[in-house]
């Protein structure tokens, strides 16, 4: 597989955009931050051109904050990191206090040719779901958007089980691999 | 978080009024008893807040173990500590511009006091209402810039919002308390041309580091069944060091 490299990066270049540990910041300087970066990490090594400057991850995924609405997260995903950052795709998660949660998936998506700076971002919502009850939701992520052009067509879409997700925000205790407890959906 | 939500929040500031008629009191005379660290961190468990102190005693960075962390049993939580601004308007919590403008590090300490008052005072309603999935939420619940007031010539004087440098952020920044009675804290820093001000949000008490590693794997899985490049992950950015 070839060297991916996200849409327009060398345009941030030109505006000195960098991702570090601390957070993200944009061309303004602001700086906010995510709960989780994931990266191919071919990426990873081919974007180490200068100390301590990385172009801007892949994919994020940010829980929304106390008291932020749904849909105030799902528009500043498409305002701030994929429009306004090199971010392919955004995962959003709102957890309410009464046992509920949503997600959604917004995918950036480049039409390509002699406009570069052009891009529409793709949104799949997931319904509004109970923490303590079973889903059997999938959301599908295409391959391109996350490893580039370079994969074929054959490859199949990356699919984000929701019911992962609500596995995690419904039990206690620790999950993952280092424990060695697997994650089972609830019947 | 976007800009657009930043200004929303900068409009929000200038709806705040000053009451006349109380007592201001310097920050130096609010004394900071230090409590234990509340490794609680699944939200389900905490419907009925303690609000006895919102406060976490340090600022170091533990990790983000939230999938390690073990519920305490109901009613044996160590929260008995005051508020700081327990009995305090917000009139009462204030400093002064010199305080933290254009200071060194050593200097910006003075606007410590400051800081911890203004984070309980503006976080204590934000703790207790409930985040329910139903119905409308108050923007002044989940939007709020750092406002408050300042002595200039002596006179208590509103700013709306506080305009911080990035070496004033910096400095807030990697300040206690990165929790708040198990909730995550974030500090934002946004800037336009005219002013930068720093946003305080707090996350929902959930595994992120669960739902990290299970995403890492089933992304590791796919790629593999793809014979795709390994993925890598990094941590809750914004927590790691702030």
């Amino acid at each position: 597989m070839g060297i991916h490299r996200p849409y327009g990066y060398l345009q941030h270049l030109n505006y000195l955009s960098r991702l570090t540990c601390e957070g993200l910041y944009d061309s303004a300087g602001s700086k906010s931050f995510v709960d989780a970066t994931f990266n191919p990490r071919s990426l990873v090594n081919a974007r180490r051109f200068r100390p301590n400057e990385k172009s801007f991850p892949t994919m994020v995924l940010q829980v929304a904050y106390r008291h932020q609405t749904f849909g105030d997260l799902r528009s500043s995903a498409a305002q701030t990191y994929l429009r306004e950052m090199d971010i392919q795709v955004f995962i959003g998660v709102k957890v309410y206090d009464d046992d509920k949660f949503q997600v959604f998936v917004q995918t950036r998506y480049d039409h390509g040719g002699y406009d570069e700076d052009y891009s529409d971002v793709y949104v799949r919502d997931g319904k509004l779901r109970s923490i303590t009850e079973f889903t059997g939701e999938k959301i599908s992520i295409p391959a391109k958007a996350l490893c580039g052009a370079s994969v074929g067509k054959r490859c199949p879409d990356f699919v984000l089980d929701v019911e992962m997700l609500r596995y995690i925000l419904g039990t206690t205790g620790t999950v993952g691999p280092k424990k060695g407890r697997e994650i089972v959906p609830l019947s | 978080m976007s800009k657009n939500r930043a200004r929303r929040a900068k409009r929000k500031g200038n709806e705040l009024i000053q009451t006349r008629g109380s007592k201001l009191r310097q920050p130096s005379e609010l004394l900071r008893i230090p409590v234990q660290k509340n490794a609680n961190t699944d939200h389900r468990g905490y419907y009925k807040f303690n609000t006895d102190t919102l406060l976490s005693d340090d600022g170091e960075f533990e990790d983000d173990s939230d999938s390690d962390s073990e519920l305490p049993e109901p009613g044996k939580e160590d929260l008995a500590t005051p508020l700081l601004t327990d009995g305090l308007a917000f009139e009462e919590i204030f400093s002064t511009p010199q305080d933290f403008e254009g200071k060194s590090v050593e200097e910006l300490r003075k606007g410590r006091p400051w800081f911890e008052c203004y984070l309980e005072y503006s976080l204590r309603k934000r703790i207790q209402e409930p985040d329910w999935s139903f119905g409308l939420m108050p923007d002044e619940l989940y939007i709020h810039s750092m406002c408050g007031l300042v002595m200039v010539d002596g006179k208590p004087e509103w700013t709306s919002p506080m305009n911080f440098s990035k070496e004033t952020y910096e400095y807030f920044a990697t300040h206690s308390p990165n929790y708040v009675l198990g909730f995550r804290l974030v500090k934002e820093h946004y800037c336009f041309s005219s002013s930068s001000f720093l946003n305080v949000e707090l996350k929902p008490k959930i595994r992120y580091k669960a739902i990290r590693h299970a995403m890492d794997h089933a992304l590791d899985r796919w790629a593999e069944e793809n014979q795709l490049d390994a993925w890598e992950s990094t941590g809750p950015m914004g927590t790691y060091n702030i």
